[in-house]
């Protein structure tokens, strides 16, 4: 009952709050959006420069999507810096030369891809032209000595028969005329010298595809834990805990309360991140959308436990600021978006400490890789296990302000 | 009927209460008064068991400090103002009516909004009100559960004079169904109430109506009877 009217109360607050509110609901969806325009399109068309290049060369990069700017004479460094391509590609006695600034990893990847493919397609094409000729010069060759057969058989005949019997030339000296020439010169270049096959999704998947769900868990847990922080912290500087306290409120039911209270926003909030990604942003999942709820549920609930017991340490909302880069930055790193498995040894001790790392790694299982739910039970069990602890020590806590 | 018997209390190195006992009357205004810092408000704090106190017991109505269920008889007001300002006075008065579980009637709300001059501005957010506003809905908040004791920590700082007048006369009303514990440090207040406990180097240096106390220390206001408390002091410690 007490607790019913406490969920009210927080309800009301949080409702009025019309700040708080644009936090909650509106700056996830926000950044989201701009995190999946801000990623380059794999779709999207590299510029080079291409100098003193050959136009069979110029044809395979353009084959391979690029936009190619044919320049003569050009300041290679200030042309780059302006913008007018991402690489510019030389060739000079035979060697080839991409050059590129190196401050954009994103695009000059492709460039350095592209180029790189394209050169080793026109040594190919070169390599196959060769032995076109070759083969050419052997169909000469063995032409001529048709004919010089033909001529040595019509001089013989001119011959009479018992000189040519004496000459004793075999005639029907077997020249296999017919060089094969059915070498396949025509190495089909359209075709990728290599099948990459997808275990998980297609080659449309972006970064985007790959850092979103681990950013829905993300501001899931950062923004949670902001405001369940901050509004127990107010509780407390306000004195309206204290207040509490003196009624006769179990400390159970306060932070039931408080849990449920931010817990319908934090819902709230998951739902509205989840369904715009999939429904708007179009977000694939391979698993079920259930699950993903699942996830950020607990992880919402992780994050009301932490925050509220965060704020056990402060003493103002800056100090509460603080506890950002202490308790949420370095919890993106072990998200999902690096393999912890190649970490150093010490590190990977660390990640399982974090709620996050189970959360997004968990996200990515579901919503990339398709695991149903009895796949994902066992971090979701350490998810549960972070929300029993941080709410026992939350209980605890309150002994602070009233002993029994 | 509280009852404090060898009640010792320190943070640390710091002792703020040493072996203090003390009964305080049932139906009367206890006034306990003395200098900032000498324990007024831990006193309260380890009554309500907010606090934990070392040494001694404190019971309240035959029942052990501390104990959740003695909170039901219990009002208090703290020093600050525990308010959420983002409800209005009459949300306020309502969620912490919840709190005492009990259905607590509109009368009852009506009665002590007009006790404090709340009616009219019961509607609006806490975060619009005056000092004085604030301090009488925390009051107003202290007599929701209509409690047996009521503890009271500097309820009349910054209400007007006139308020303040009436606030007294409501609560020497109260005292007909309840205990009150009160403390101030305004001197003037002091002599309203009917019982005083005067605090001074971690305990109680003098306790009986004001004007025995007064009798007892020859002067003729309480301010003076701190100074006597001083000069004592230095004497003992001249002889020791």
């Amino acid at each position: 009952m007490r607790m019913l009217q406490l969920i009210k109360r927080i309800c009301k607050q949080v409702l009025r709050d019309k700040r708080t509110l644009a936090l909650l609901f509106l700056a996830p969806i926000f950044v989201i959006t701009l995190l999946n325009y801000i990623f380059p399109d794999p779709d999207d068309e590299v510029t080079i420069a291409a100098v003193n290049v050959r136009d069979d060369v110029i044809d395979i990069l353009e084959d391979n999507d690029m936009i190619v700017k044919q320049e003569k004479e050009i300041d290679i460094k200030s042309y780059l810096e302006e913008g007018n391509a991402t690489g510019v590609l030389e060739e000079k006695d035979g060697e080839w030369t991409l050059t590129i600034l190196n401050d954009n990893p994103m695009d000059e990847g492709p460039a350095i891809q592209g180029s790189s493919q394209a050169i080793m397609e026109t040594n190919l094409n070169d390599l196959s032209d060769n032995i076109d000729d070759m083969i050419n010069n052997m169909e000469d060759m063995s032409a001529g000595l048709e004919e010089m057969m033909e001529n040595i058989n019509e001089m013989m005949d001119q011959l009479p028969p018992e000189a040519a019997q004496n000459l004793d030339i075999n005639t029907d000296l077997d020249v296999d005329t017919d060089v094969d020439t059915e070498i396949d010169s025509e190495i089909d270049m359209d075709e990728d010298p290599i099948t990459v096959e997808y275990i998980y999704g297609d080659e449309s998947y972006t970064f985007f595809e790959i850092l979103n769900p681990i950013l829905v868990s993300f501001f899931v847990f950062f923004f949670v834990f902001l405001i369940a922080g901050m509004s127990m912290l107010k509780e407390r500087s306000s004195g309206t805990l204290e207040k509490l306290l003196s009624t006769p409120i179990k400390k159970s039911e306060i932070v039931f309360g408080y849990l449920f209270g931010y817990g319908i926003f934090a819902i709230l909030q998951t739902a509205i991140i989840i369904l715009y990604s999939v429904y708007i942003l179009d977000m694939e999942i391979a698993g079920s959308i259930t699950n993903m709820f699942i996830i950020n549920i607990l992880l919402s609930f992780v994050a009301l436990g932490l925050g509220l017991l965060l704020s056990t340490f402060v003493s103002s909302e800056f100090q509460m600021i603080q506890f950002i880069p202490l308790v949420i930055i370095p919890q993106i790193f072990f998200s999902g978006m690096l393999n912890v498995d190649t970490m150093e040894t010490w590190l990977q001790w660390i990640a399982p400490i974090m709620p996050l790392y189970y959360a997004g790694n968990t996200m990515i299982d579901v919503v990339l890789k398709g695991f149903t739910l009895g796949e994902i039970m066992a971090p979701l069990s350490i998810l549960v296990l972070f929300i029993v602890v941080f709410v026992t020590l939350n209980i605890v806590g309150m002994r602070r302000y009233r002993k029994v | 009927m509280i009852k404090l018997s060898n009640i010792s209390k320190s943070f640390g190195k710091q002792t703020i209460l040493q072996d203090v006992s003390v009964d305080i009357s049932t139906n009367q205004i206890t006034g306990l008064i003395g200098p900032s810092g000498t324990g007024k408000t831990t006193l309260i704090k380890c009554l309500m068991g907010m606090e934990k106190y070392d040494n001694g017991t404190i019971e309240i109505d035959n029942v052990t400090v501390p104990n959740r269920k003695l909170l039901n008889k219990i009002g208090y007001m703290a020093q600050s103002d525990s308010l959420y300002h983002d409800l209005t006075g009459l949300e306020n008065i309502q969620f912490f009516a919840h709190m005492y579980g009990n259905k607590i009637s509109k009368q009852t709300v009506q009665s002590i909004l007009d006790l404090v001059q709340l009616e009219q501005d019961k509607k609006k957010l806490v975060q619009h009100y005056s000092g004085g506003m604030k301090r009488r809905l925390s009051l107003a908040i202290a007599l929701i559960n209509q409690p047996k004791y009521l503890i009271l920590d500097e309820p009349t700082v910054g209400i007007d004079p006139v308020l303040k007048l009436s606030i007294w006369d409501q609560l020497h009303e109260l005292k007909k169904d309840s205990t009150l514990l009160i403390t101030t440090h305004i001197m003037d207040e002091a002599m309203k109430c009917d019982q005083l406990l005067l605090m001074k180097n971690k305990g109680i240096a003098a306790s009986g109506t004001p004007q025995e106390i007064l009798e007892n220390f020859g002067v003729s206001d309480i301010d003076q009877v701190f100074l006597k408390l001083e000069e004592q002091e230095y004497e003992n410690a001249a002889v020791n």
